[in-house]
């Protein structure tokens, strides 16, 4: 048997399981409530996995590597800090979080800023920032899975497209919530067992831990440790906004919080969301290194993974380790294209219009939505802009900047008001796509900042600013502290 | 009945997470002195001991809500 049809096999029969369990939720599923949120319904480890495999993406799995690869330890703080982002995110945002969703039976995260803000501006301004950064980022992830088959499989990009993107888009709208939930935690479980044989392997064939770093230190001398490859500014920004600004960057993960049902269960699912998240990214930058030592002249760095386990694995394996990167590119798109739907559906359809969705009607329309919201990522997948990389990095920092500091001080400060909150939503979201036409004017590139400064710290500094100042100079929230505010 | 909200902020961790933050920005412009494996002593503190701190402060706020 060839090797592509020993990937081939290993991917069907991954897939075909995936499209099970979708339809085995089918079946479950009752109500819109259900279809979104499926609110005390799933474990801990169940919401643990899925939060941190909605961060975590497939894209991300092979562009952290492959940029690790070539910028070493200039890169890995970022790591650290990535798995530190569930714990920033769960204690400062969680625990309130769920406990007001209870309280107000929310289905969106918009739902309790449109609450917390009592104004519908501030749950349309939300739902627009998020559409608006959705349907890129979907088309991205769908843009790296078709060229994981294209590469692996031989098959043509199109066809890769359309069968993954069929896949992931059918079992979403078949299970919702409880079906994207489960496959993220099957998906989590294969990443790990994925990268805990990779790992070892490629580091022991780079010549252990000390000879490969030896190795590396000599092949790539300014990225053996912090400094070196890129400015002190860089390294210091990616270690603060890759953990920090998730809160704000990364909405889906956090609807993630309105799931249990209880306070011990929240909790638990940051253990595992934290074990997992360090687990992965200790061992993509083993992986990493490794590759910069066996791979030194690899050209596209974003296939070190794929590369190094067709030359170090057996074919069952490897399959095994490329449906893990599939699987948490999966995981990211049905989490946001879950949202993307409830959005509409919930903040658009019904509060905005006054539409009507009871158990029934509001189930079906919540997966016509899904379904067209998945379409139309395909449509864009299907030839994307060169850039569209970088506009997931602008698409994660545009959210970061828009609600990090509305979502924080809406929780925790009783003096935000409305007009602050909206404030803070588009001055930060102004700031960073700002932030980054100016870069692009002096440097000519998206990724080159002025100053080597992210976007993602400046966009938030700015909303920080808006939502204080605004709310001091504006009548306070009298009606809306019961609710957020008394014990 | 309405869950309890509580109103007081989990000062422990936001310290923690405030040493994590500053500590690690401060520890990446040190220039650290070599240590063991070819590798200093920053990337050994920050990158692999930072895992072991982010894991350790995280199950301190499971166990106490602090």
């Amino acid at each position: 048997m060839s090797l592509t049809t020993q990937y081939g096999v290993v991917l069907v029969l991954y897939f075909a399981g995936l499209l099970g369990l979708g339809l085995w939720f089918n079946r479950r599923v009752r109500s819109k409530s259900d279809y979104f949120l499926a609110r005390g319904k799933l474990g801990p480890a169940t919401v643990g996995f899925s939060f941190s495999a909605t961060q975590m993406s497939g894209s991300s799995y092979m562009g952290a590597v492959g940029t690790e690869k070539l910028l070493g330890y200039n890169f890995s703080p970022a790591g650290v800090s990535s798995a530190a982002a569930p714990w920033f995110s769960y204690v400062l945002l969680g625990s309130r979080l769920r406990k007001i969703a209870g309280r107000i039976q929310c289905v969106t995260i918009a739902d309790i800023l449109e609450a917390r803000f009592y104004s519908q501006a501030a749950s349309l301004t939300a739902t627009a920032i998020m559409l608006i950064a959705f349907i890129p980022m979907i088309a991205a992830q769908l843009k790296a899975a078709g060229n994981v088959f294209e590469v692996l499989l031989g098959m043509p990009y199109l066809t890769g497209l359309f069968l993954f993107g069929g896949i992931v888009i059918l079992y979403t709208v078949l299970g919702g919530m409880q079906a994207v939930a489960w496959t993220d935690l099957i998906q989590g479980i294969i990443m790990i067992a994925g990268f805990a044989i990779l790992a070892p392997v490629a580091v022991s064939a780079a010549g252990g831990f000390s000879e490969m770093h030896r190795q590396y230190g000599e092949l790539n001398p300014g990225a053996i440790s912090f400094l070196g490859k890129m400015p002190a500014l860089w390294v210091v920004s990616s270690f603060l906004v890759w953990g920090f600004f998730q809160i704000g960057g990364s909405p889906a993960s956090v609807t993630r919080f309105m799931i249990p049902e209880d306070e011990k269960s929240l909790r638990r699912a940051m253990a595992y969301s934290v074990l997992f998240q360090s687990f992965i990214y200790v061992c993509a930058t083993l992986i990493a290194i490794a590759g910069g030592v066996l791979l030194p002249s690899l050209a596209e760095p974003d296939l070190t993974v794929p590369t190094l386990v067709s030359a170090l694995l057996p074919p069952i394996v490897g399959g095994v380790i490329v449906a893990a990167v599939l699987g948490a590119t999966m995981s990211t798109i049905d989490s946001i294209l879950l949202l993307a739907g409830s959005l509409v559906v919930q903040n658009i359809y019904v509060k905005e219009f006054g539409g009507k969705a009871d158990a029934g009607r509001g189930l079906r329309l919540s997966r016509v939505t899904t379904l067209v919201i998945g379409g139309l990522a395909l449509v864009v997948a299907i030839d994307p802009p060169a850039a569209i990389f970088w506009i997931v990095t602008i698409a994660f920092s545009l959210m970061a900047s828009a609600f990090t500091f509305p979502f924080l001080l809406g929780l925790w400060w009783p003096r935000a008001t409305k007009e602050g909150g909206i404030a803070g939503m588009v001055g930060g979201a102004l700031a960073c796509v700002f932030w980054y036409v100016a870069g692009y004017a002096v440097h000519g590139a998206f990724n080159n900042w002025i100053g080597g400064l992210w976007p993602a710290l400046v966009g938030p500094a700015v909303s920080l600013l808006c939502v204080v100042a605004v709310s001091k100079i504006t009548p306070p929230p009298d009606e809306v502290l019961e609710i957020f505010f008394q014990p | 009945m309405r869950e309890s909200l509580g109103t007081r902020l989990p000062l422990v961790s936001i310290t923690l997470m405030a040493v994590f933050l500053v500590g690690g920005t401060l520890a990446l412009l040190v220039d650290w002195p070599e240590g063991p494996a070819h590798l200093d002593w920053g990337v050994w503190l920050v990158v692999y001991f930072g895992y072991v701190y982010v894991v350790a402060a995280s199950f301190f706020y499971v166990k106490t809500g602090k």
